[in-house]
């Protein structure tokens, strides 16, 4: 309701107008750029409709796959870093010695750069004077000892596994968040009720989390979709181009010149966004529970 | 009394303005490793003598051709900026008739020898500097004394160099330490011998440039490709070429862990330099691989270049000039560790300081090969996709990819460059 807005609408003007500029309008500008042949060997820029796109989908270099392994990371690595997340956000919220200091702990390597955590554990997961396989080595597991970032049954879940470590502290501090807004008076109720862990668990702290769960999985989901550094610095899309993922294709077709064709990815990157995200928010926040 | 102070004051501003105005500072952009702490002594010295200040704007070398060629198409180029150069990228890269100073008069252009003046020119005139390595391009470092122990002489041939591989592999040592996770080392193996093929076929380089034929025209360059995945899966290259970085060649070198590594001759500097520990000597000598045995030169490479619509174009001549004196020459080679011997003229009289191990290398080629060019430098649209060659044939070893299927990518990509550039002869 208008009477409700302490503030007239113009106030808002300046800052979208800022956001508009800074942001809208590069980013249609890029669109535009997406049906062009932009380039850096030739000055000119000529309209090609949908060639970029057309290439996309029938090229040799299979920009199919590096879409498919966005989506599936997209997808696992949410799952890798939110179930965990939840579960030590809970632990991390009830009457544990010391919680502050292993929530600190936990959360650190969320503020590490990617290029900081890359380099430590390309270093780390080398398959002869990697820590890893030399701790496996020591404990009498060498049969565990693998190749992490070269062997194709490996590469992906190690990538995961990094991203996990890094950002499972992030998620986590949003559940706590969650977690210690909801009223006590609800479990008390669920315990006068006989309910046990899991019961509350699913009635009453998931409907309770709905929006830091929607919070972490629309964070996460568009992280996901829009992963490069990870990848990058880990592996840099190989072995070969196993892990190539739609952003590091952008990356790529700059590197070589190809702005128009790099554009149109991102635009293709934009369009799987905006149809994944709109439909998950709005389902998303209709299931959140009013405390 | 007031007034008069502040008469006084503001003649005095105006007294001093005009020199505070009259201060140059010319930006210097250029990718990092491309430069030493020689250049940067220089720029001092430069400012010493002139006054004009020189200041660095270093990238990271992913990134700079793309920032450099976002500033020239926004008109606000540096000063001075550098790219990798060749005959193709003068124009490609930084459309240097559109952007760049004509030095073509400036005396000291004779100071680069001709395959570099070609190197930084476009339609005869010259528009960039470059001072470099000079010698064999990336030939194999390897141990001299572990193939002394073994019985091994320098291999000249590829059966030769698989015998040689097969014995320091049965001794527990990795026979050739390779880096493929830095994307550009291990496409050195079939690039650096690019004068081989054109042995093997006289006049392939002119029609591949031509678009008379292509790559899987050239016979010897699948031959190359099909050795290298031999090479691989022989295991010369060990089982951790898809792991390991370029940063431990020297400690695995230095420390008998592998025995070759193709590298600039001149950082056995390196090994000698950071390992004292290592008693070892080290040797050079070419890539084998099909049986090439010329001697592999690269008159590309770095080169610096003066923004046409920079306002101080004096000032830059005057700089390009400053560096082209013999003295100052003779100082970046003296000051830069890794580097033996610089790519001028020989009127310039410059000391070059070959090492015992590269005149040895020099020696053992056979006189009536000559000097080749490396294949990037000589064959069009093939140096730009030296990444994603790397990755082709990182596919390659992982069975994910035929040699022909490498060969057809790098036609296909060279055909889409070609046309994005507008080379008529691929219209």
């Amino acid at each position: 309701m208008t009477r409700n807005r302490l503030y007239p609408l113009y106030f808002v003007l300046p800052a979208l107008l800022l956001y508009v500029g800074l942001f809208i309008v590069p980013g249609m500008i890029g669109i535009g750029y997406s049906f062009t042949d932009w380039n850096r060997y030739n000055a000119d820029i000529h309209f090609v409709g949908f060639d970029n796109f057309r290439a996309i989908f029938t090229a040799s270099k299979h920009y199919d796959v590096y879409i498919v392994n966005t989506l599936v990371f997209a997808v696992v690595s949410n799952i890798v870093k939110i179930v965990p997340a939840l579960f030590l956000a809970i632990l991390l919220c009830g009457n544990v010695r010391g919680k502050n200091f292993y929530r600190t702990v936990l959360f650190l390597p969320t503020v590490l750069s990617f290029l900081v955590v890359g380099l430590i554990f390309r270093s780390v997961l080398h398959p002869s004077t990697g820590l890893v396989n030399g701790v496996l080595r020591g404990i009498g597991l060498p049969f565990l000892a693998g190749r992490w970032l070269s062997d194709p049954n490996l590469v992906w879940p190690s990538i995961i596994g990094v991203d996990a470590w890094k950002g499972i502290g992030y998620v986590m501090t949003i559940f706590i968040a969650g977690l210690q807004a909801i009223s006590q008076d609800y479990y008390d109720a669920a315990d006068i009720d006989g309910a046990g862990w899991w019961s509350k668990l699913f009635n009453v702290t998931l409907p309770m989390l709905m929006p830091a769960i929607t919070i972490n999985v629309v964070f996460g989901i568009t992280y996901g979709l829009k992963v490069f550094d990870i990848i990058y610095v880990l592996t840099n899309g190989g072995p070969g181009r196993m892990t190539e993922v739609i952003n590091t294709a952008v990356f790529n077709e700059f590197a070589s010149g190809s702005y128009g064709l790099g554009t149109a990815l991102s635009t293709l990157l934009l369009v799987v966004l905006a149809l994944i995200g709109i439909p998950l928010i709005r389902t998303m926040t209709k299931k959140e529970v009013e405390s | 009394m007031k007034k008069l102070l502040l008469l006084a004051v503001s003649l005095v501003s105006l007294a001093v303005l005009p020199s505070f105005a009259e201060k140059v500072k010319l930006t210097q952009m250029v990718s990092q490793d491309w430069t030493t702490e020689a250049d940067e002594d220089l720029a001092k010295a430069f400012t010493k003598e002139t006054g004009v200040e020189i200041e660095w704007q270093v990238n990271p070398s992913a990134q700079h051709h793309d920032l450099l060629k976002t500033k020239l198409n926004a008109g606000e180029g540096p000063d001075i900026f550098w790219i990798q150069s060749n005959k193709w990228t003068v124009k490609t890269d930084i459309d240097a008739p559109k952007n760049c100073i004509d030095f073509s008069k400036e005396t000291w252009v004779k100071t680069m020898p001709p395959a570099k003046i070609e190197s930084v020119s476009y339609n005869g005139k010259v528009y960039g500097q470059g001072y470099f390595v000079k010698g064999v391009s990336f030939p194999i470092i390897y141990n001299k004394t572990l193939f002394k122990e073994l019985g091994l002489s320098v291999p000249r041939t590829y059966v030769e160099f698989k015998k040689a591989c097969e014995a320091i592999k049965a001794k527990g040592v990795v026979p050739v330490y390779e880096c493929v996770p830095a994307g550009w080392h291990h496409v050195l193996w079939v690039m650096q011998i690019g004068d081989r093929f054109s042995e093997l076929q006289p006049g392939i380089v002119d029609k591949l440039n031509a678009n008379k034929a292509k790559l899987s025209d050239v016979m010897g360059f699948k031959t190359a490709i099909v050795q290298l995945q031999e090479m691989v899966k022989k295991g010369y290259f060990g089982t951790d070429y898809m792991d390991n970085s370029y940063d431990n060649w020297a400690s695995n070198l230095a420390t008998r862990k592998a025995a070759m590594f193709v590298q600039k001759s001149g950082e056995i500097n390196t090994l000698s330099k950071d390992y004292p520990a290592c008693k070892d000597e080290f040797g050079a000598f070419l890539i084998p691989l099909v049986d090439a045995q010329t001697a592999q030169a690269d008159p590309n490479g770095p080169a610096r270049f003066g923004y046409s619509k920079s306002k101080y174009q004096k000032e830059i001549k005057q700089y390009f000039a400053f560096l082209a004196r013999k003295e100052n020459i003779q100082y970046k080679l003296d000051h830069t560790p890794s580097m033996t011997a610089i790519d001028v003229a020989d009127s310039v009289g410059i000391e070059q300081h070959y090492l015992p191990a590269e005149k040895e290398l020099f020696a053992s080629i056979p006189k009536s090969k000559g000097t080749g060019i490396i294949w990037q430098d000589s064959v069009s649209y093939v140096n730009d996709q030296w990444m994603d060659v790397g990755k082709d044939l990182a596919s390659m070893f992982m069975g994910q990819m035929t040699p022909d299927q490498v060969i057809s990518a790098i036609d296909e990509r060279r055909a889409k460059i070609a046309k994005a550039a507008g080379d008529p002869a691929w219209e």
